[in-house]
C-alpha cells in the first residue's frame, strides 16, 4: 500500500492562516453553526436560569416582607387589644382607685356661670354659687 | 439425533437417557416463534404507551388525569382571608376586633413519653386545662396532632416557647376579641366559631363586617406558600367595614353600673336600661343585666346571648303608657288638658271591675292629676273619650306593634289588640289606656317618650353613627318617621311629666330633707318621669300575683331634652311598686347624666336640704 507523506508543518501553516482569516474562520457552516446554535441556547437557557434566580431571590424577599407585614398587623392588632383594654372604664376605675382617687361629691362641686361680661348686666351668680 | 433443519427450528434438546426410548427433539415452529415476538413487542409497546402517557400525565384517576393532579398539587387557589370590621364606641375606643392568637397543639409522636407527665403538668399550671386531659393527649399516637387549647393569651404562647419542647407546635388563628368583656355585650352581640355574627350588631351587620374573602391562584411550596416565579392570579380580599356605635362609653358605663346596683339591692330577676338621644334617635347607652362575657358566649344559655332584653324581650308597660293615652287625647282632640273626670277608685265595665292600683278613688282629676296619681280609673276614662278608632291609629302612628327599625339583631314587634282583630273587646280599650293587654318592647316606649321630648318628632333608633371602609365613610343620618303629635301637645305633656317626676322625688330624698311632699326629683333641672308597675301575664289569661315589672321613662331636662330613659326592673323580690325600685334607679342616672352633659343647673330648681348631683347612695 502506498502511503503518501505529507509535511506536517504545512498544515499547520494553513490551519493558522486560516485562523488569522477571521471572516472565514467564523464562517458558519456545517459543525459550527450547529456549535453556534448550541451556544445560542444555552445562552439563552442561562439567561433564563439568571432570570429565573433573580425572580426567585425577589419571590423570596416579597416573601419575607409578606411574613414581616404579617408580624406587624398581628402585633398590631395585639396593641390595640392592650389599648382597648386599658381604655375600659371599668379598668380605669379599678386602678383610680388604687391610686386611692374617689368619686367627687356632690357637696364639693362649685357651679360659675361664665359668660360675656359686655354682654349683660352684672348677677349674682357671676361669683362661684355654692351647692346648697 | 439430528437436528431437523426443515420449516422448525430446534428449541432444546432433551438428552437421550440410555434406559428410555428414543425422544424427539422440542420444536416450535417459526409462525409461533414470530407470534410470541409479535405478543412480547405489542406487551412491550402497550407499557411503553402507558409509561409515556403516566409521563406525560395522560393516565386518568379518579375522573382526573395525573397531569391535572400534579397541577393541582402545585397550583393552588388559596383564600385570602377578609379581617373581620373593627366595632368602636362613639369616643372610638375599641368594642370588637380580629386578633390572631397563638393556639396550642401536641404532636404525640414527638413526645418523650417518658417526660410527657412532667410536660403535662408544666402545661396544666400555664393553660388551666386539667394535667389528665393534656397527658391523654400526648399519648394518643393514633392521631398526628391533638388540640390542647385555642386561643391563648400572647404571655402565655412566649412561655409555651420558652419550654422548647418538640412536640408542641403554636399555630395562629384568627379570633374575634372583646377587650370590654361584658360591656354592651347585648348591643355588640358574639360571633360564633365559624366567624359568623349571632347577635345584636355583630348580626346584624355580619354581612359588612365580614368582608370577601379573596383567593390567590399560584404555585405553592410544601408549606402552601405561593412561590413568586410562576405567575401568579390575586383577586385581593375585601376586608369588612368598620362600625363606630352611638354608644357613648361614659353613658354606658353609667347605665350599667347602676342597673347592676339596682337589681342585685332588689334581688331582681333582671333589668333593662336604654338612653336615647330624642333629638335624633341615637342609642347613647342600652344595657341589660344579667349579661354575658361575647368572649366566651358560649358558657352562657342561648336565650342569654341571642336575645336582647331591650329590645327582643316584650312586657306590659303598665302605668307608664298612660303617657300615651294623655299625648293621643290631646292630639285627637278627645279631651283638653282641663277635662275632668271622676275617679272613685274603682269602675265597672262590662262586668270587670277595673280599679286603681291602690284600689282608692282621686275624685276628679284632669289628665295631669291622672298622671300624677297613675289613675287606672281615670286613664280608661279617657281612652274611652279617644274612642277605639283614634286611639288604635295614634298607637300606629307611634309605632307600636311593629319594629321600630333598629339596626340590631333580634327586634320584637309588640303585640297591639286592634278592633279588627279577632278577640278585641271593648274590655282591651280600656285596659290599654293605663297600659294593660298590650305588649311592648323597652325601645319602643323610650322612642315613645323621645318623640314627646323632640316636640313630637318620631326618630328611627339607630346604633351605627358610622359605616368606614378604610377612610370612606359613611355617616348615619338621623330619620324622621312621623309626627304623631303636634309640638304643643308635646309641651303639655311633658309639663305633666314634671309634676309626675317631683311627685317621686320624696322616695329618694325624704331621708335628707325630711320632706315628704313633692320636691325636685333632680335638684337643679327639670326632668319628667312616670312609673309604671307592670303585672306579667301567666300565660293562661291572668297575672302572676308575686312578681311585678317596675319601670321608669322620662327625659332629662324635660325642655331641650337630651337624653330619653327608660329603666326596668324584672321581678324584684323586696318590694312590689316601681316607684321604690326604679325611681332611685332613673334618679341616679338621670342626676349623673345630666352632670356629664355639663348642662347647667338651675339653682332655683333646689329644695331645702336638696344637693344638685345628690342622688341615693346604694
Amino acid at each position: 500500500m502506498a502511503v503518501t507523506l505529507k509535511p506536517l508543518y504545512p498544515t499547520i501553516r494553513e490551519a493558522k492562516e486560516r485562523r488569522t482569516e477571521l471572516l472565514r474562520y467564523l464562517r458558519l457552516d456545517g459543525g459550527r453553526r450547529l456549535i453556534a446554535a448550541a451556544l445560542l441556547l444555552a445562552l439563552m437557557s442561562g439567561l433564563n436560569l439568571a432570570q429565573t434566580g433573580r425572580l426567585a431571590t425577589q419571590g423570596h424577599a416579597v416573601a419575607q416582607l409578606q411574613r414581616q407585614q404579617t408580624e406587624l398587623l398581628r402585633e398590631r392588632s395585639n396593641l390595640q387589644l392592650r389599648l382597648a383594654r386599658a381604655q375600659s372604664l371599668t379598668d380605669i376605675e379599678r386602678r383610680a382607685a388604687r391610686l386611692n382617687l374617689r368619686p367627687m361629691k356632690p357637696e364639693q362641686a362649685r357651679y360659675i356661670t361664665i359668660g360675656a361680661l359686655d354682654d349683660r348686666e352684672p348677677s349674682e351668680h357671676d361669683h362661684p354659687v355654692l351647692n346648697p | 439425533m439430528a437436528a431437523r433443519t426443515t420449516r422448525s427450528t430446534v428449541v432444546s434438546r432433551v438428552p437421550a437417557q440410555r434406559s428410555a426410548p428414543e425422544m424427539r427433539p422440542v420444536t416450535i415452529s417459526r409462525w409461533r416463534l414470530n407470534l410470541l415476538l409479535l405478543l412480547a413487542v405489542v406487551i412491550i409497546a402497550r407499557i411503553a404507551v402507558h409509561l409515556g402517557s403516566i409521563q406525560t400525565g395522560q393516565v386518568r384517576i379518579g375522573g382526573r388525569t395525573l397531569a391535572e393532579m400534579a397541577r393541582a398539587e402545585v397550583r393552588q387557589r388559596l383564600p385570602i382571608p377578609a379581617p373581620r370590621g373593627v366595632i368602636r364606641d362613639s369616643k372610638g375606643n375599641v368594642l370588637a376586633l380580629d386578633v390572631d392568637l397563638q393556639s396550642l397543639y401536641v404532636v404525640p409522636s414527638l413526645i418523650d413519653q417518658k417526660q410527657a407527665p412532667r410536660l403535662a403538668l408544666t402545661l396544666s399550671s400555664l393553660l388551666g386545662v386539667p394535667s389528665p386531659d393534656i397527658l391523654a393527649a400526648m399519648q394518643n399516637t393514633s392521631l398526628y396532632q391533638v388540640r390542647i387549647k385555642r386561643w391563648l393569651e400572647p404571655e402565655i404562647a412566649e412561655r409555651i416557647v420558652a419550654l422548647d419542647e418538640p412536640g408542641l407546635v403554636l399555630q395562629y388563628e384568627p379570633r374575634r376579641v372583646y377587650p370590654q368583656g361584658a360591656f354592651a355585650a347585648h348591643v355588640i352581640g358574639a360571633v360564633n366559631f365559624e366567624h359568623t355574627g349571632i347577635s345584636g350588631v355583630e348580626g346584624y351587620y355580619d354581612t359588612l363586617l365580614r368582608g370577601s374573602t379573596g383567593v390567590i391562584t399560584a404555585e405553592v411550596d410544601s408549606q402552601r406558600n405561593p412561590i413568586w416565579i410562576a405567575p401568579q392570579e390575586v383577586s385581593p380580599a375585601s376586608p369588612g367595614i368598620d362600625l363606630q356605635l352611638t354608644i357613648d362609653p361614659t353613658v354606658q358605663h353609667i347605665i350599667e353600673t347602676e342597673l347592676k346596683k339596682a337589681v342585685d339591692e332588689h334581688n331582681a330577676d333582671g333589668g333593662v336600661v336604654i338612653v336615647m338621644d330624642p333629638r335624633t334617635g341615637a342609642i347613647l347607652g342600652m344595657a341589660s343585666y344579667p349579661t354575658f362575657d361575647p368572649n366566651r358566649y358560649f358558657e352562657y344559655t342561648p336565650e342569654t346571648y341571642n336575645l336582647n332584653p331591650a329590645i327582643g324581650m316584650l312586657y306590659e308597660p303598665g302605668s307608664t303608657f298612660k303617657i300615651f293615652t294623655v299625648a293621643a287625647g290631646l292630639q285627637a282632640r278627645a279631651f283638653t288638658a282641663d277635662t275632668v273626670v271622676d275617679d272613685p277608685g274603682s269602675v265597672y265595665r262590662y262586668g270587670w271591675r277595673l280599679s286603681n292600683w291602690n284600689g282608692a278613688g282621686n275624685g276628679p282629676v284632669n289628665p295631669e292629676k291622672m298622671l300624677y296619681h297613675s289613675s287606672n280609673v281615670g286613664a280608661l276614662q279617657l281612652a274611652e273619650l279617644i274612642g277605639a278608632d283614634r286611639f288604635y291609629a295614634m298607637l300606629d302612628e307611634f309605632g307600636f306593634g311593629r319594629p321600630t327599625g333598629i339596626d340590631m339583631a333580634g327586634e320584637a314587634t309588640g303585640m297591639v289588640q286592634t278592633p279588627a282583630r279577632e278577640g278585641w273587646s271593648p274590655l282591651v280599650l280600656n285596659t290599654n289606656g293605663y297600659g294593660q293587654g298590650i305588649a311592648v318592647t323597652p325601645l319602643q316606649l323610650v322612642r315613645m317618650v323621645a318623640a314627646i321630648g323632640n316636640d313630637g318628632k318620631l326618630m328611627r333608633p339607630y346604633i351605627v353613627e358610622r359605616r368606614c371602609r378604610g377612610d370612606d365613610c359613611v355617616i348615619t343620618q338621623p330619620k324622621q318617621i312621623g309626627q304623631p303629635i303636634e309640638p304643643g301637645v308635646a309641651w303639655t305633656v311633658r309639663r305633666m311629666l314634671v309634676k309626675s317626676a317631683n311627685h317621686y322625688a320624696p322616695v329618694v330624698w325624704a331621708g335628707t330633707t325630711g320632706n315628704y311632699g313633692d320636691a325636685w326629683l333632680v335638684p337643679g333641672y327639670e326632668v319628667c318621669a312616670k312609673t309604671g308597675t307592670s303585672s306579667i301575664p301567666d300565660g293562661r289569661g291572668g297575672y302572676v300575683s308575686d312578681a311585678t315589672i317596675g319601670s321608669v321613662t322620662g327625659l332629662a331636662p324635660a325642655e331641650n331634652a337630651r337624653f330619653a330613659i327608660l329603666v326596668k326592673v324584672d321581678r324584684p323580690r323586696d318590694d312590689y311598686w316601681a316607684v321604690r325600685t326604679a325611681i332611685p334607679l332613673f334618679q341616679s342616672i338621670a342626676t349623673q347624666l345630666v352632670q356629664y352633659a355639663r348642662i347647667a343647673p338651675d339653682m332655683g330648681l333646689v329644695d331645702p336640704g336638696q344637693t344638685v348631683g345628690g342622688r341615693l347612695n346604694r
